[in-house]
């Protein structure tokens, strides 16, 4: 760089074209000097083709985070955005494609149901029946209904996932050792857990069994009762006895 | 699977018994004679039977055997418990 004094017919910035503190200098086009006026506190200077100078001042992170806990985003392209902290206990989650503060969701919320017999149900001989059920203990999500197709625990939408799955099958007293068995069995096929064992002749008889399964939803799961007593057997009722339970565990 | 009529008295020993004498193999599973919750009975026996079967469990008029007396129905008759049986036998009560 050589210094000196100008010469007749030289060009050179002139100190008037600053007017204001923190003015800059730069140019709209070759040999064309221009000045650029200080943005907004705390705005940043960005190389923008659409202004004369081709450059502008514009809130950049530092003008946008205003508060403690703020989170910056974009809220379309090139825009940024200022997400104020929440509150203690949310999580943060997307809403719209954008995202924003929510209340967690309890990890302890239940999701299953719990159906019983009210009455009797005749057993035939060694034939495996589908017990139904008129009765519910709980049900969160409409797992069951007593009116239609009362055998099944069925998947409601959003609760696919891998369950736990208990029955009881509850005989009444018999006068000799016979087999009696109780089967979990999913979508009508799957025998999802089972045991057959002989009974007592002085006790009445329970037969309990339980399984883990993944069902998806539309899946149905039903317990089913077998006797070998020679006749027709009943499964006993009430809310302690003859049942059918799942809880979901997790997807 | 092969789903077939209810008969009014169902026995599933005597439903296997008479489809096997006519040739239609059937396990002796507990649930390869089997009702659903709407009372409809199954049978795990081969397509190709279906029909043959079908027949066999419409002819079906299954034993109904009357139920054994049990330990405590024979006590009773004669003015007992199974708690006095268990003091007699020295066992204790309850």
């Amino acid at each position: 760089m050589s210094t000196g004094r100008l010469g007749e017919g030289d060009t050179a910035v002139q100190q008037t074209i600053f007017d204001a503190k923190a003015d800059l200098l730069t140019a709209t086009a070759a040999d064309t000097p221009a000045r650029l006026a200080v943005g907004t506190n705390n705005h940043t200077l960005i190389a923008d083709s659409s202004a004369a100078t081709g450059l502008s001042y514009a809130a950049g992170s530092k003008a946008t985070l205003t508060t403690t806990g703020d989170i910056l985003y974009a809220s379309s392209a090139n825009t940024p955005a200022r997400l104020g902290i929440g509150s203690s206990g949310q999580v943060l989650t997307v809403s719209g494609g954008i995202p924003g503060w929510a209340t967690a969701s309890s990890s302890s919320t239940f999701a299953g149901c719990r159906v019983y017999k009210s009455a009797a149900q005749s057993i035939p001989n060694a034939t495996g029946t589908a017990i139904t059920f008129n009765s519910e203990d709980f049900d969160t999500d409409n797992y069951h209904s007593t009116s239609t197709n009362t055998s099944r625990i069925t998947i409601p939408a959003g609760k696919a996932g891998y369950y736990f799955i208990t029955g009881r099958c509850y005989f009444g007293a018999v006068g000799s050792v016979k087999p009696f068995a109780a089967s979990i069995i999913k979508n009508g096929t799957t025998n999802i857990g089972g045991i057959e064992i002989d009974s007592s002749v002085t006790y009445e008889t329970g037969r309990q069994v339980s399984g883990i399964s993944y069902l998806s939803v539309g899946d149905y799961v039903e317990l089913y009762a077998y006797q070998e007593t020679g006749g027709n057997f009943d499964v006993t009722q009430n809310n302690n006895r003859t049942m059918l339970a799942v809880g979901l565990l997790g997807a | 699977m092969v789903k077939c009529n209810r008969p009014i008295n169902l026995n599933g020993i005597e439903l296997r018994q008479e489809l096997l004498s006519v040739g239609i193999q059937i396990s002796n599973e507990p649930l390869a004679v089997r009702l659903d919750g709407n009372n409809d009975l199954w049978l795990d026996i081969a397509e190709n039977d279906a029909v043959a079967a079908k027949a066999v469990v419409a002819a079906h008029n299954g034993t109904i055997l009357a139920l054994e007396p049990t330990v405590q129905d024979k006590l009773t008759l004669v003015g007992l418990s199974i708690d006095d049986l268990k003091t007699a036998l020295g066992l204790g009560g309850n």
